[in-house]
């Protein structure tokens, strides 16, 4: 049994894990670099506003280069902002640095698009799972590594097998019971089910809201599919160019999209079902 | 009127005594119809494709079967001849627009190749035809886009670039292969419309590899479903989508499907009794095959 962990709220549920405020975030835009000085900057993120709610799904939606993964990568700290704060249950960790970010880690768990390229070759899946718990000085983390395995509907048998001997999705599985064998505060999910096959992305949905269910997870979803958004979360972020253009409960942004952008990436989902006016429609 | 394209007992295996990846695989596109080649990754969507434009890896071979372009059987050419037909009759759109594009030359002498080394054209009226095809593909500023190396265009401009250069030399079938997957959905829309538009305009046949059911519904006529290499049905695209027509597999994975207006009746899994039943029929059949071809 994975412990719960009782957190500051009193586990409720419903308080704000993470606040961000007016969030910005610029790159030195090496393309454009002069022969001599500093590159000019580009701005990725330019002033979000936005709260995480505990024990919650938050989705993150918008098409390449909105800023998205970025967002999510100034959430669990791998990247730091330039400007604005990020509050993590009451402690500013805008600009903390390794030091201080260290013991926070693993409660900021993610897991990756690509299973295969975020699973070490060179270690089998047991070794994979144990390591980070080893690595926080976790006693038993073979016991909690298998109990992972378990929860992710792998079994036992994995622990011996390396990443190449697994399909997609069972690659997949591997990396979410690294992130909730730590039973971490907050899971960033990067597009996991973007690069799976329809019939295995339908599986891992349903271990995902399994998962979230039993464990009360606090999560951020980010995908550029409103259709897995629609079904996994409870609060959606749709973000364009940096910006945010609408935030809300999942239903009412999708059933009532306030702003035209929204609209427009709704619309653009071919549903699989026969609609002859869909490719000439305007929007 | 024969079918275009018209593939008959196909299979294709690993090496001389490896596993079959195509079995028994016949399928027909008609003049003029986009036809869906759709299933999960290893099922020999782009197998098919790579065969019929002779580019499969030397160490896969085909074992029998025909494969008959407008009445030509393909395999009963010679090396040389085959080639100058694909070439000439045949256009690829490929999944990665960057890849397929070589990042050290400019894009407009890939756009006119085909025109040059197979069609013979001298090179302005290539060029000129290049520039033509840049405009129907809404191409703004096409003469620069012509000397732009392909890393100064979106990843939407270069699948335009290469929509332009298939459609340039007016092939007869066009092999699309997962064109969109690599788009944003907005982008993916605009590509589709304008793969439909050009596909209408020119009359040309489309053989278009997809693994998502929404694309199949909004540009295929008619779909082949791929399980395992094996043909598991082929019917108008209405049958697939129809209530309940259609093979078991083929709704499952339609069902699979996330959809944002029905949240909880998509995302199903396949039922594992389906993929059960697919396995068992094609044992069966590798096993009778095995038989005669050891």
């Amino acid at each position: 049994m994975i412990l719960q962990r009782p957190t500051p709220h009193g586990g409720t549920g419903m308080a704000d894990l993470f606040t961000v405020r007016d969030l910005h975030l610029s790159l030195p835009d090496l393309n454009a670099r002069p022969l001599f000085g500093a590159a000019p900057r580009i701005d990725i993120l330019k002033g979000l506003n936005l709260t995480i709610p505990a024990g919650q799904v938050t989705g993150i939606v918008g098409e390449s280069g909105s800023g998205k993964s970025t967002l999510g990568r100034c959430l669990i700290r791998l990247l730091e902002p330039t400007g604005g704060q990020i509050d993590f249950d009451g402690t500013d960790i805008t600009h903390l640095g390794p030091a201080r970010l260290a013991p926070m880690r693993r409660d900021l768990q993610m897991i990756f698009q690509d299973p295969m390229s975020s699973l070490n070759p060179r270690h089998t899946v047991g070794r994979i799972v144990a390591d980070p718990l080893r690595v926080n000085g976790i006693d038993s983390a073979e016991a909690r590594a298998l109990e992972a395995l378990d929860r992710v509907q792998l079994g036992r048998d994995f622990a011996g097998r390396y990443p190449h001997q697994l399909s997609g999705g069972q690659r997949q599985r591997v990396g979410i019971a690294r992130a909730i064998a730590l039973n971490p505060r907050f899971i960033l999910c990067d597009e996991i089910v973007s690069g799976l096959d329809v019939s295995t992305q339908a599986q891992i949905m349903v271990l995902l809201e399994n998962l979230v269910a039993e464990m009360k997870l606090t999560m951020a979803f980010i995908s550029h599919d409103l259709s897995v958004i629609r079904r996994l979360c409870d609060t959606v972020v749709v973000l364009r160019a940096g910006e945010i253009v609408e935030q809300g409960p999942t239903p009412q942004v999708f059933d009532t999209p306030a702003h035209p952008y929204t609209a427009e990436l709704r619309a653009a989902i071919p549903l699989p079902e026969i609609d002859a006016g869909w490719l000439h429609n305007p929007a | 009127m024969s079918a275009l394209l018209d593939i008959q007992g196909l299979n294709i295996r690993l090496g001389r005594r490896g596993p079959r990846l195509l079995r028994d695989v016949s399928l027909r596109v008609q003049r003029g119809e986009v036809h869906g080649l759709v299933g999960e990754s290893g099922a020999g969507k782009s197998m098919i494709g790579k065969t019929i434009a002779g580019l499969l890896p030397p160490t896969v071979r085909q074992v029998s079967g025909t494969i008959t372009l407008d009445g030509t059987d393909l395999s009963a050419l010679g090396k040389h001849k085959r080639r100058r037909m694909i070439g000439a009759r045949t256009a690829i759109i490929p999944q990665d627009p960057l890849s397929a594009l070589n990042p050290c030359r400019r894009v407009g002498p890939q756009v006119t190749d085909r025109l040059v080394h197979i069609l013979g054209w001298d090179r302005s009226r290539a060029e000129a035809r290049a520039l033509e095809l840049f405009n129907e593909v809404s191409i703004r500023a096409p003469e620069r886009v012509l000397r732009a190396y392909p890393h100064e265009l979106s990843g939407g401009m270069r699948q335009r670039v290469l929509i332009a250069a298939a459609f340039a030399a007016e092939p007869e079938l066009i092999i699309a292969d997962e064109p969109t997957t690599a788009l944003d959905v907005t982008v993916q829309r605009q590509i589709l419309r304008l793969i439909a538009d050009m596909q209408a305009r020119h009359g040309t046949a489309l053989l278009f590899v997809t693994h998502d059911m929404g694309v199949v519904a909004k540009i295929c006529q008619s779909v082949s479903v791929l399980f395992a290499g094996t043909v598991v049905s082929q019917t108008p695209v209405e049958a697939l989508f129809a209530g309940d027509g259609g093979h078991p597999y083929a709704r499952a994975l339609i069902q699979a499907t996330p959809r944002y207006d029905a949240p909880d009746d998509s995302l199903l899994p396949v039922p594992p009794s389906i993929i059960e039943g697919l396995r068992h029929d094609i044992a069966a059949a590798d096993a009778a095959w095995g038989n005669g071809h050891g």
